[in-house]
C-alpha cells in the first residue's frame, strides 16, 4: 500500500513536471469557455459530449505520453530492478490519471451546471472511462516506438469505442451499441441531467466489470511481454 | 551465495546460445569479476543473475533457492547498477533517490549520505538531465546502495570515469565488500578487475575461460621482466631480460659493465597479457 502511494504521488509530480496539469487546466478552460457560449439548447448535449471525450481521449493520449516519455527516459529497467511489481504500476497510472480527469471534468460541469445536475451518475462515468481508456492507452503505448507511431494507430484501437456516439446523434439505434462500455458512459452522463433507474446502474456494471477486467488482463500481458522482449533484452 | 551451473541462455528469436554452459560459484563477502572484450556475454549473464532475463536453462541458486523461483521480494535483498544509468531527467539527483528508497519495504540508507560519500552533494539539486556521464554513473551507484543490499551487481561500474573518480569508486565498493556485501562486478577493464576483484572469470564468446585470483594468474601466466636503458654510440637502448637465472644471462653482465644504465625497471605481467595468453583475445 505504502509502495502504490508512493508511485502514486511521484506520477503526480512527473505529470505536473512535464506540463500535463497546464495542459489539462488549458483544455478545461476552453471547455468551460465553449459550454458557456453555447445556445441554451444545445447545453446539455455539448456537455455530455465534452465529459464523454475528455477522461476518455484525454487519459488514453496522456498515459500514452506519459509511458513513452518514460521509455525516452529509460526509466522502465531502473524501475523493475526495484520491488514494484506490474500491477503496482499500472494502478499507479490508472488512479493518477482517473484522478486529474475527475477533478477537471467535475471543474467543468460545476463552472457550467453548478449544482443543477445530478453529480453520482457523472461521477461514475468520468471514472469508468478515464480507468477503462487509461489501460488501453497504456496496452497501445507499449506497442508503440514513438509518439507520432501511437497517434496514428490510435484511432483504429479506439474508435469502435465511439460508436456509440452514433445513436447519440440519433443515426443508429442498434442494440449491439449496448455491448459497448462506451454506451454505459453515454446513459450515465444523459442521467446525470434526466433520472436514472435501478435497472440502468445495473446495466452499467454487467457491462463495465468484463471490459474493464479484460482491458486490465490485456495492459498487464502487454507490459510483462513489452519489459521482457523491448527493456530487457 | 551465488552457485550456477551449467547455464545456458539463448535470446528470444535468435538462433545460437549466447551463453555456453557455464559454471561458477561466488562466496559471501566476495568481489566477484567477469573479465572480457565488448560481447563477450558479461552483461547477459549478469541480467540472468538479477532475474530480468527468463527463460535460462541449467542451474542458478542465489542462497540455495532456484532463481527462477524467487519473488519480486528478490530486489529488495539486491541492488542493481546497469551500464546505462537512467533516472526521471526533470527531477533531481536527491529526488530520484528519494523516489526510489520508497520503493522497498526494508529499511533504506540516507540518500544525501550516499551523495555525500559519491562527491554529489553540491549535485544534489541539480536535475539529473543536467549530470555528466561521470556524475550519472556515482549517481547509480548511491541508487544500488539504497536499500543496503546483500548482493551488489555492477555493470561496468567505473566505464565512462575519470581515473581519480574511477579510483574513489573502487574504494567505496571495497568499503561495502568490508561490510559483508557480496559483489559481482562486469567489466572490460583490467585495471579494475586487477585492483578490486578477489576473482576474475575471464569470458569469451559467452564462455568462462577460466576463474582464478588475479595476483595467482599473472604468477602464474606472467614472466617478470627487466627493462634496461643504457646509453651507448647510437643513443639510447631499450632491452628486456627475462628474471630467470638472470645472474648468469652473460648479455646483461656485459652491458652492466661496459655501459651507463640510464633506466632499470622490473615488469610484471599485467592482467591483460594474461588474458590474452590463455584465451588468445585482446580486452
Ligand atoms: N537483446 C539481445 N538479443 C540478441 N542478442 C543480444 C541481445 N543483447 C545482447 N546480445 C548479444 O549477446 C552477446 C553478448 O552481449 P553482452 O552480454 O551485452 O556482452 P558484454 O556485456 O560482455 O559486452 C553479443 O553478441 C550481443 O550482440
Ligand atoms: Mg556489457
Amino acid at each position: 500500500m505504502m509502495k502504490h502511494l508512493e508511485l502514486f504521488t511521484f506520477d503526480i509530480r512527473f505529470q505536473f513536471r512535464h506540463g500535463f496539469y497546464a495542459a489539462y487546466a488549458l483544455v478545461s478552460i476552453v471547455y468551460i469557455c465553449l459550454l458557456l457560449l453555447v445556445p441554451a439548447s444545445y447545453v446539455k448535449q455539448t456537455s455530455i459530449l465534452i465529459i464523454f471525450t475528455d477522461p476518455s481521449v484525454l487519459g488514453f493520449f496522456f498515459v500514452g505520453g506519459l509511458v513513452l516519455l518514460e521509455k525516452d527516459q529509460s526509466i522502465f529497467n531502473t524501475l523493475f530492478v526495484s520491488p514494484i511489481r506490474i500491477h503496482d504500476y499500472l494502478i499507479s497510472k490508472v488512479l493518477s490519471l482517473t484522478i486529474l480527469a475527475t477533478v477537471s471534468s467535475s471543474i467543468i460541469f460545476i463552472a457550467v451546471h453548478q449544482l443543477h445536475v445530478d453529480y453520482l451518475p457523472f461521477l461514475i462515468a468520468v471514472m469508468l472511462c478515464s480507468i477503462f481508456f487509461t489501460l488501453l492507452g497504456i496496452s497501445l503505448a507499449v506497442r508503440v516506438d514513438n509518439v507520432n507511431m501511437f497517434l496514428y494507430t490510435s484511432p483504429l484501437f479506439i474508435i469502435i469505442f465511439y460508436l456509440p456516439l452514433l445513436s447519440f446523434f440519433k443515426l443508429t439505434d442498434s442494440l449491439l451499441l449496448h455491448l459497448l462500455p462506451t454506451q454505459a458512459i453515454l446513459i450515465l452522463l444523459e442521467g446525470a441531467f434526466d433520472s436514472l433507474t435501478v435497472q440502468d446502474y445495473i446495466y452499467v456494471i454487467v457491462i463495465f466489470i468484463p471490459w474493464i477486467s479484460c482491458a486490465y488482463v490485456l495492459t498487464y500481458y502487454s507490459f510483462q511481454r513489452f519489459l521482457r522482449k523491448k527493456i530487457f533484452s | 551465495m551465488i552457485y550456477v551451473e551449467n547455464l545456458a541462455y539463448r535470446y528470444p528469436g535468435e538462433t545460437k546460445d549466447t551463453i555456453h554452459d557455464i559454471s561458477f560459484e561466488v562466496a559471501r563477502g566476495e568481489i566477484f569479476g567477469f573479465l572480457g572484450p565488448s560481447g563477450a556475454g558479461k552483461s547477459t549473464t549478469q541480467n540472468i543473475l538479477i532475474g530480468i532475463l527468463k527463460g535460462y536453462r541449467g542451474k542458478v541458486q542465489i542462497n540455495q533457492q532456484e532463481l527462477d523461483q524467487l519473488s519480486a521480494d528478490y530486489y529488495e535483498r539486491i541492488g542493481v547498477g546497469f551500464e546505462f544509468p537512467n533516472f526521471y531527467q526533470k527531477f533531481t539527483g536527491l529526488e530520484n533517490l528519494q523516489f526510489f528508497s520508497k520503493l522497498y519495504k526494508r529499511k533504506t540508507q540516507n540518500p544525501q549520505k550516499l551523495l555525500k560519500n559519491v562527491g554529489l552533494t553540491d549535485a544534489a539539486h541539480v536535475r539529473f538531465s543536467n549530470y555528466s556521464k561521470g556524475m550519472k554513473m556515482r549517481l547509480n551507484f548511491c541508487r544500488v546502495l539504497l536499500n543496503n543490499p546483500d548482493i551488489l551487481f555492477l555493470d561496468e561500474p567505473t566505464s565512462g570515469l575519470d581515473p581519480v573518480n574511477a579510483k574513489k569508486l573502487r574504494e567505496l565498493i571495497l568499503m561495502e565488500k568490508e561490510k559483508g556485501k557480496t559483489v559481482i562486478i562486469t567489466t572490460h577493464s583490467m585495471d579494475t578487475a586487477d585492483k578490486i576483484c578477489d576473482r576474475v572469470a575471464f569470458m569469451v564468446d559467452g564462455e568462462i575461460a577460466l576463474i582464478d585470483q588475479p595476483k595467482q594468474l599473472k604468477v602464474r601466466y606472467g614472466e617478470k621482466s627487466l627493462q634496461v636503458e643504457y646509453r651507448c654510440q647510437s643513443g639510447i637502448k631499450r632491452e628486456l631480460f627475462s628474471l630467470n637465472n638472470l645472474y648468469e644471462n652473460q648479455h646483461f653482465q656485459h652491458i652492466l659493465s661496459h655501459y651507463e644504465i640510464v633506466t632499470m625497471h622490473t615488469q610484471e605481467a599485467t592482467l591483460e597479457d594474461v588474458f590474452m595468453k590463455v584465451t588468445g583475445r585482446i580486452l
